[in-house]
Parts: structure tokens; sequence; C-alpha cells
């Protein structure tokens, strides 16, 4: 991921949002413009940003090129390595070698390993004078600039040395290790191409992968016969008319059921999930195997359900004291018994971590002590509202939460779903299925 | 020029499914001993999760069933970001993007074979999960239902963006249900519906923020075109019944219902062949008969 990106001198604009960037070249028509500022937006929160960034563009280019004289070169992580597409009168510069895109098809698509920076900009242009040193830092936006020049963050694996080899905490590291290599993003041209060895990149149009023009090297036979492709004993799926079976470690908690017998929160004045009312006094609440409690949203438009909580942040398990983000135990696990991440696009959560709980018919937030900390925003709320540190907070139906740059919004059926009755009568109920 | 990827020998590009990235046209390498051509879906999951890929599709595979698509193998490469899945490929595309004409009872057959498919899933315990109008394949032997999303994550039910994509997802899923007969079910009758009809089920919901459409389909009910026949709209109406216990029991419920159905209700001839006989009609004919 990206440690700084520092903006060069000259015409044309610089964009990063995430670990998305891109250059154009200040004759981008605006809606050029407007898609590479659009897409770099959306992604921002996806691991993948680059490889999806570059996929989609490679794919229109190949249809359809609107601007073929204009310069303009985006990058962004791939799952293993950074990817980047160039395209025009632009080049872009690893530290190894340069990327200038062939006359035809006018682009070119390429796999970079910064070293250690990675350096975009117009054609001809020379190679901007940035330093890993400097202060100078486009953390997010749209400005004016020549090119620019990016400092990828340390590589993951540098994370995994151990304390006894660094002397601190691993948490630590991540956060005081200098960074070690560089992209720089900017227009072609100035450099001395003898100096370097220049990237042919004819042959790296359009490639959907790394794995263009290359043999697998791994090959899964599917086919009837194939080793592993034996009969499941699984039992067959409950017929469609039955309630889904509780889950194997359910937790009880107290609730009402509609004349149906569906369980719902208690309070409630229809059913969830059959819409039919529960008439308060009718029947007291009572244990019953909690359904799931929802779902969350996140920034790339994925849900997921909220059947089991989640760890949020890609480390295993914190380290140090507090209210423990993991101790508690109560729907943490999915049903095979392993803690699920949330995957999240943006920053690593660095400093231990957050976790989402079901307890009860409640979701409770963690906040794991993160340096980027928990910030929670329910609704009705003006602003956003930072957790203290290692403390844990019920979430209201409908609420944001932020973890650095991700955030998360909780959707949970067993409230809304009675207000929602309340207005169908006047809404033409009759055109509806069920 | 791009000329392979993968060791398979690209043809020319093909409409990607919902879960593909990209998918290509292409020449089936020896080792397959086929004459016909494959289609090479390019998934996200990376080289690291190829293991678990391929233990879920193996599962898929191990399914006998004639309406489940094809699966040759899957290939990784180490480095790359994503998986490639070769399979049997749709001759005709799918039922979302056909290339050919389709008439109403064609559609409805294809449905039919879907749920054909997804009740042989069923029944060896897997939940589809995505079933839509873009993971049902038209291929030279008829239509076919084909595989789940296996690169998800877990817990992932669906992407809000684009929000279109909600049309297919049985609310119950976004309340945090897990995947099942009854969800398959209703998103049958969603593709059912959407396959047929050109009003939305929810609509305003592809204009939709990711938050609003996921409230937009949990909190209101889908709108069915009141165009549509009435039998038509009886069927839909089981499959999306919001109450689980009124939609059928089971896909193979839905898909006699189908197949048994009076086409004269539709525009077309009142035919009640199978889908194959009239795809290999419009193979003469430039149409479904």
């Amino acid at each position: 991921m990206i440690a700084r990106l520092e903006v060069g001198p000259g015409q044309g604009v610089v964009i990063r949002y995430g670990h998305v960037v891109a250059w154009t070249s200040a004759d981008a028509s605006t809606s050029l413009l407007a898609f590479l500022i659009e897409s770099a937006r959306n992604l921002s929160g996806s691991p993948e940003a680059g490889q999806i960034l570059v996929d989609h563009l490679a794919s229109v280019l190949s249809s359809a090129d609107p601007e073929p004289q204009v310069g303009f070169a985006v990058a962004g992580p791939g799952l293993a390595r950074w990817v980047s597409l160039v395209h025009g009168p632009a080049q872009g510069w690893d530290g190894a070698s340069w990327t200038t895109p062939p006359t035809q098809p006018g682009w070119a698509r390429t796999i970079i390993t910064p070293s250690p920076a990675l350096s975009l900009n117009a054609a001809g242009s020379s190679l901007p004078e940035g330093s890993p040193s400097s202060l100078l830092d486009l953390e997010a936006g749209v400005v004016p600039g020549g090119g620019l020049t990016l400092w990828p963050a340390p590589a993951p694996e540098r994370l995994t040395l151990s304390s006894a080899q660094s002397g601190r905490p691993d948490d630590d590291q991540a956060i005081d290790e200098e960074p070690t290599s560089t992209l720089t993003i900017s227009s072609p041209g100035t450099a001395d191409p003898n100096d370097f060895e220049s990237t042919n990149a004819t042959s790296q149009e359009a490639y959907p992968s790394a794995t263009a023009n290359r043999e697998a090297s791994v090959v899964v036979d599917l086919r009837p016969g194939a080793s592993g492709t034996r009969r499941l004993s699984k039992p067959a799926l409950p017929l469609g008319g039955d309630t889904p079976g509780a889950p194997a470690r359910a937790v009880i908690v107290d609730g009402v059921r509609c004349h149906r017998g569906h369980f719902n929160r208690p309070g409630m004045i229809f059913c969830a999930l059959c819409s039919s009312p529960i008439r308060m006094g009718d029947e007291l609440p009572g244990p019953g195997p909690r359904p799931p409690l929802g779902c969350l949203i996140t920034s790339d438009g994925s849900v997921y359900r909220l059947d089991s909580g989640y760890v949020v942040g890609r480390d295993e398990y914190p380290t140090s004291d507090g209210p423990k983000v993991g101790a508690a135990t109560d729907g943490r696990e999915s049903q095979d018994g392993r803690p699920r991440q949330l995957p999240l696009g943006g920053d690593p959560m660095r400093r231990g971590r957050a976790e989402i709980l079901l307890e009860g018919w409640d979701v409770i937030v963690v906040d794991g002590g993160s340096e980027v900390g928990t910030y929670t925003y329910p609704p009705g709320a003006s602003v956003w509202q930072k957790m203290p540190s290692r403390t844990r907070e019920v979430v209201a139906p409908g609420s944001h939460i932020s973890f650095g740059r991700d955030v998360v919004t909780y959707i949970n059926p067993w409230v809304a779903a009675a207000s929602d009755e309340l207005t169908r009568d006047s809404t033409g109920a009759d055109d509806r299925a069920g | 020029m791009l000329s392979s990827v993968v060791g398979y020998r690209i043809l020319g590009r093909a409409e990607p499914a919902a879960s593909a990235r990209t998918a290509y046209l292409c020449e089936a390498p020896d080792r397959l001993g086929l004459a016909d051509q494959v289609l090479l879906s390019e998934l996200a999951g990376s080289f690291l999760r190829l293991t678990e890929v391929s233990d879920l599709l193996r599962q898929y595979c191990a399914v006998a069933s004639d309406h489940l698509l094809v699966l040759h193998e899957l290939l990784g490469d180490e480095g790359s970001s994503s998986l490639f899945l070769a399979s049997e490929a749709p001759s005709r595309g799918t039922l979302a993007n056909a290339t050919i004409p389709l008439e109403p009872q064609a559609k409805v057959l294809a449905l039919a074979a879907a749920a054909r498919g997804a009740h042989a899933l069923h029944e060896v315990g897997i939940a589809h999960g995505t079933i839509s109008p873009d993971a049902i394949f038209l291929t030279g032997r008829g239509p076919v239902l084909g595989p789940p999303d296996m690169v998800r994550p877990a817990g992932k039910v669906t992407t809000s963006k684009p929000a279109v994509v909600l049309n297919y997802v049985d609310p119950a899923l976004l309340r945090g249900e897990a995947p099942s007969r009854a969800s398959d079910i209703w998103s049958l009758g969603a593709s059912l519906h959407m396959s047929l009809s050109n009003t939305a089920l929810y609509p305003g919901l592809d204009d939709d923020e990711p938050v609003i459409a996921v409230q937009r389909v949990l909190y209101s009910r889908p709108r069915l075109d009141p165009g549509l026949p009435a039998g038509i709209l009886d069927v839909i109406r089981s499959c999306m019944a919001s109450d689980m216990s009124e939609r059928p029991p089971t896909a193979i419920a839905v898909a006699s219902i189908l197949e048994g159905y009076e086409f004269a209700d539709l525009s077309g001839p009142a035919s009640k062949a199978d889908l194959a006989e009239a795809v290999s009609a419009s193979d003469q004919t430039g149409g479904i008969a």
C-alpha cells in the first residue's frame, strides 16, 4: 500500500483515493477526468483496486479509445503486486524499467515492482526529484500536477519479524519502519532512455492478469472421474417451507412469536419474517434460538450476513491487554468454529483490531486499540463519535461504523420491519408478492 | 495481441457471468479431448485460494445432473490475482444476454431447467445463493445452471454495487439467513419475472446507493408486473412469498409447474416442447420456435 505520494510540478492532474493513483495530462476531457476520479473513489476501499481499475480500463480501451492523444496513467495494488496502465503520451518508471505505450494500441498494462518507487508523468518529462524523507504527501484528493511519485508502504512480510528480532512488539514495527520502496507516476519524455532498459509493452495489451500468454502453474481437473470429484455425503437441504435450521451452537435468547411461530425480538409489533401482526399481550417473551441479526454493508458495497460476529482487520489476535478483542465468544465464531474476518480494503488495522459481536439481540462493536480508532455514527447523529480505546458499544441499527478509511453500515430487520408495515397499506400492497 | 491465457488459446471474448471478471471463448487444449470451444472465466480469487475453491468446485462437479454447467478445469498461476475456470461454452449466451432471440416460453423453460439444476444441488446439501439470469447458461444441449460463486469470502451474501444484483436476492439473506432451498426458489421467481417483464421489481433500485438499495429490498416488497399472464404471476408470487412456508417446497416443484405451464398465455406458439428442441429449431429458423 502507499506510504507517501508526492505530486510533481507541471501541467496535468494528480488523483489519489486510498491506494489508487492516477495522472492525466492537461488536455484530458472532463469526462475522462471524472471517470478516473469516480473510479478511484469507488475502488479506494478494495484491496485489489488497481487490478480492477486496470482491467476495466483495458476492457474499455480494447473496444474503443475515445482520447488516444491524451496522456494518462493509473496504478494501484493487485492482490500480489502493483499494476499500472499507461496510455498515450505518458510514461511510468518503477526504478528499474520504463513503461511507454506502443503506438498500437496506444496503451500498455504492466505489473510493477517499485524499486524503490513508482513515477508516472508525461512522456519525455524528467523523473520527479522525490525523496523518501520529504514531508510532501497527498493523502487524498484531486490536485494540479505534472506527475506523481509513489512510495509504497513496507512489504507485508516485514511485519512478520518476531518481537525478539526487532526488540519491540510486532505492532509497533508497522508504524515505525521506513518505507522501502517508491512508485512514481508522471508523463514521459525527459529522462534519458539510454539510461534505462525500455519496456516494450506491445505484448502486454489487454492482459486479463499475469497469466496472459503463459501456461498455468496449477491445473485442477474437474471432469467426472477425476480424483476428488466424488459424491458428497452431505445431507439434503431442509425443504423450502421449513424454517431454516438453527445453527448447531444456537444462542438462546428471549423473544416473542407471531401466530405463525416465527421468533421475533421482544417489542416487535409485526413479524420481521412474514409481516403478520404481533399483538402486545398475546404472548409473553420466551426463550428461543436467536435468528441472524441483519447484515453489514461495507464501503465497496459488499453485504455480509450477521449470523456470526466478525474480526475486523488483518491481525489474528490482539497482543495487549484491555477489554480484549476476541475474548468474548458469543457470536464471534461462525458455525465452523472459526472467527470470520471482515475483509476491508482500506488501511490495515495496525495496532490491534476491532471486532463485531452478537450479544442477545444486540450487535456490539469492540475497539481493539487500533491507531486509526473506531468511530460510530448512529442514526440522528451529526458528527462521528470516536470510541474510547478498548471499549465496547452497542450499535444502533442504521449506524455507520468507521475503521480507518473503511465504513461499515449495520442494517437490522428487527426494528424497521415494523415501521415498514405501518406504511404498507398506503403503498399498494396488492401488487406485491407474498 | 493477446493470444492465450493460462495455456488456453483465445478465440474471442465472451460475456462474463456475474461472479467473473472477464470471460473468453477458447480452443480446448488437447488434454481435454474436446472438439467444442470452451468458456474460460476469470474469477477474482487469488492463487492462494486455489485449493479451497477447487474443493468447492469438485463438490459441484460431483452432482449428477444434466441441468448444471459442465466444468473442465480450474487453473491458477502463482502470483496472479485471478483464477480461471474452464467450462462448457454457452453457445447461445446466458438468459440475461442471449445471443439469439428468445420467446417467452423459451425463457420459462430455461428457468425450469435452472430449477432442476438447483434442485440437484439442494439434494446434496448445496445452496446456490446466486441464481440470476446471468447464471443460467444457454448451451447446445439446452439451458443449464452455472456454479455458485465459489470465490466470495465467508459470510458475504452479495454485492450492492451494482444495485441491480439485489433484484435476485431473497430479503431473507439480507436479514442474515444463510442461502437455502427457499432463497434459491425466491431467486428463481425473481429471475422469471425479470426475464419476462420490462418493469423493475424494486422501482428506483438501480439508482440507489448501496445502503439505500439494501434497505429498499429489505423493507419493501417487490412490485410484480400486472401485465404478465395470471398463471405466471401466480408462480412468481408463490416463489417470492415473504413467508418461506408459502413458497414451493422444492425447486423441482417449481420446474414441474413451469414445464406444465400452458404457453398459450404467453405470446408465441402454444407448444410445450422443451427448450433443447426449441433451441434446435432456432438453429434452423434463426429464432426459437
